[in-house]
């Protein structure tokens, strides 16, 4: 049964003495689980062999929630190397935020892992669920669908909520996004002018009519560009849109949205020498825009050669911060590194991944065993 | 009550094998079964059976409280007081003051000896965590095989 733990049903309580079949295994489980939940997920998912009361207790829905409270601990990102070989994307890699601070040489290779099968970008992430997109490569209407997976578990579901799109408003121009919402998984999908929300609980897609075209009208002008579009998780909440206001009206340059800790932010170059961030501190309110910080591109190290060319044009996108708040991890479409910006001393430095990454459109994370 | 139950001056706790401490009420204060026990009564002293804990076991435990309920130790001294008491303790030591933890219900100390215990197991490999908890597989050859495939990258 698929997200068992969230439902509301009575779910059975993990073994407990009595069903021991192991004589020697007397120890309490509710000490043992007090120990696992202090251990890696690799550690935990290997421990599962230890025995069978062991690997019931690490399966079981109320360890697997315990779990997954704790893991804000514990950000990580989720990487999409790229494989220049076969020109496409080789997989979902989990990796914790705390190790791309290091400052030292990392080389993706024991990392959890996992294949993306017949899909080819992923939607976002959510409670540990990766959330991918598919579609067909045939001649005519295109069938679009969606997969959820656990790169932890190597869980994958089937294809959920396939649907035909005629060709010209088709995968590419597609806008989606993934969230959990009402005790269901939600995807968002906007594409020609309209929204439809695919509810997990209900399999199925509702359409919601007359959409503003307020936000993705700017996002649509960068199309060929990826958008983070973190904002849609809060504008979708109840299922109704919001229109809100960035804070300086629309004549900006390269402007980003995204959702980091919870608050919205909004990017964008100012006058080719800075790079400037509005976080929006109270959600859903105008008035609560204030600038976050504004850095010179020289303290960013950034080159914006090609200014004026728009596909040679610099863009940033905000992907997270570190666990403590005091970095900010951005993507540049010019860049093979992530930067980092530590908001204290106010310097940037790189990440040092020897993979081939593409930042732009790595995810937030947490690693988690929902399925 | 308030003024009673402050005026109780030691208390004294009977671990199972029939040794006796004798403790200022500080120091039970995060034995939450003890003070709850305490807290019901109005008398000056107080005398708690554990018939849960050995002697030993809550030897070292009041040792471990005297240090952290101490405002005169600096708390570089009490982390270095951590590391030396882990430190001189066998697996099965801390499995059991684990589970004196839980019976005495004393939180902090309860996570600390969990997280020392995680901090060991940690990494290492089945057969290990088999040792240190004393479990005998119960699983048959065939499907410890199939559970070791499905998590393949959790054995890399």
């Amino acid at each position: 049964m698929l997200f068992k733990h969230f439902s509301s049903s009575t779910t059975t309580a993990p073994s407990n003495m009595a069903e021991h079949s192991n004589p020697t295994d007397l120890f309490p489980n509710d000490l043992i689980t007090k120990i696992l939940l202090l251990l890696n997920v690799k550690s935990i998912l290997r421990f599962k062999c230890v025995s069978k009361s062991w690997n019931t207790l690490i399966s079981d829905s109320i360890f697997i929630k315990l779990h997954l409270q704790l893991s804000p601990q514990n950000k990580h990102l989720l990487l999409i190397p790229f494989d220049p070989k076969n020109n496409q994307n080789s997989g979902i890699v989990s990796f914790p935020i705390c190790r791309l601070l290091e400052n030292k040489s990392v080389t993706l290779v024991n990392e959890p892992n996992m294949h993306m099968k017949d899909c080819s970008r992923v939607i976002g992430s959510c409670n540990g669920l990766v959330c991918l997109l598919g579609f067909s490569s045939t001649i005519g209407p295109q069938d679009i669908w969606i997969r959820l997976c656990n790169p932890i578990t190597g869980f994958v579901s089937e294809k959920l909520g396939s649907f035909r799109q005629s060709r010209q408003h088709a995968f590419k121009r597609l806008r989606c996004t993934f969230c959990y919402h009402n005790s269901t998984y939600k995807v968002v999908v906007y594409c020609c002018k309209e929204v439809k929300v695919f509810s997990l609980s209900e399999n199925s897609w509702r359409n919601i009519q007359k959409f503003p075209l307020f936000i993705f009208n700017y996002m649509v002008v960068f199309n060929d560009i990826p958008v983070n579009e973190g904002v849609n998780e809060g504008v979708y909440l109840r299922e109704t849109y919001r229109q809100l206001l960035p804070p300086l009206g629309f004549d900006v340059v390269g402007p980003t949205i995204a959702v980091l800790m919870e608050c919205l932010y909004f990017s964008y170059h100012f006058e080719r020498s800075h790079f400037v961030m509005w976080k929006m501190t109270e959600f859903g309110v105008e008035e609560s825009w204030t600038q976050f910080f504004k850095i010179s591109y020289q303290n960013l190290q950034v080159n914006t050669f090609g200014w004026g060319v728009m596909y040679l044009r610099l863009f940033l996108f905000p992907l997270c911060f570190s666990e403590n708040g005091d970095t900010l991890i951005l993507a540049s479409n010019k860049e093979k590194q992530a930067i980092l910006y530590n908001l204290r001393d106010g310097t940037a430095t790189r990440t040092i991944v020897t993979n081939n990454i593409k930042w732009y459109i790595s995810k937030d994370y947490v690693e988690s065993f929902v399925q | 009550m308030a003024a009673e139950k402050s005026s109780i001056k030691i208390i004294t706790l009977i671990a199972a094998d029939g040794s006796v401490f004798e403790v200022e009420p500080n120091i039970v204060k995060e034995m939450k079964t003890v003070q709850s026990y305490i807290d019901e009564l109005d008398q000056n002293t107080v005398s708690i059976p554990l018939p849960n804990v050995f002697g030993n076991d809550l030897a070292m435990i009041i040792e471990y409280c005297k240090k952290h309920a101490s405002e005169e130790e600096t708390k570089e001294a009490k982390e270095e007081f951590d590391f030396e008491f882990v430190k001189r303790m066998k697996s099965d030591d801390k499995l059991r003051l684990l589970q004196a933890a839980s019976y005495l219900n004393m939180e902090s100390f309860l996570q600390f000896m969990a997280k020392a215990i995680a901090a060991e197991i940690e990494n290492q490999s089945v057969e290990f965590v088999r040792d240190y908890f004393q479990i005998e597989s119960d699983f048959t050859p065939e499907e410890e095989a199939e559970l070791r495939k499905e998590n393949e990258w959790a054995f890399k």
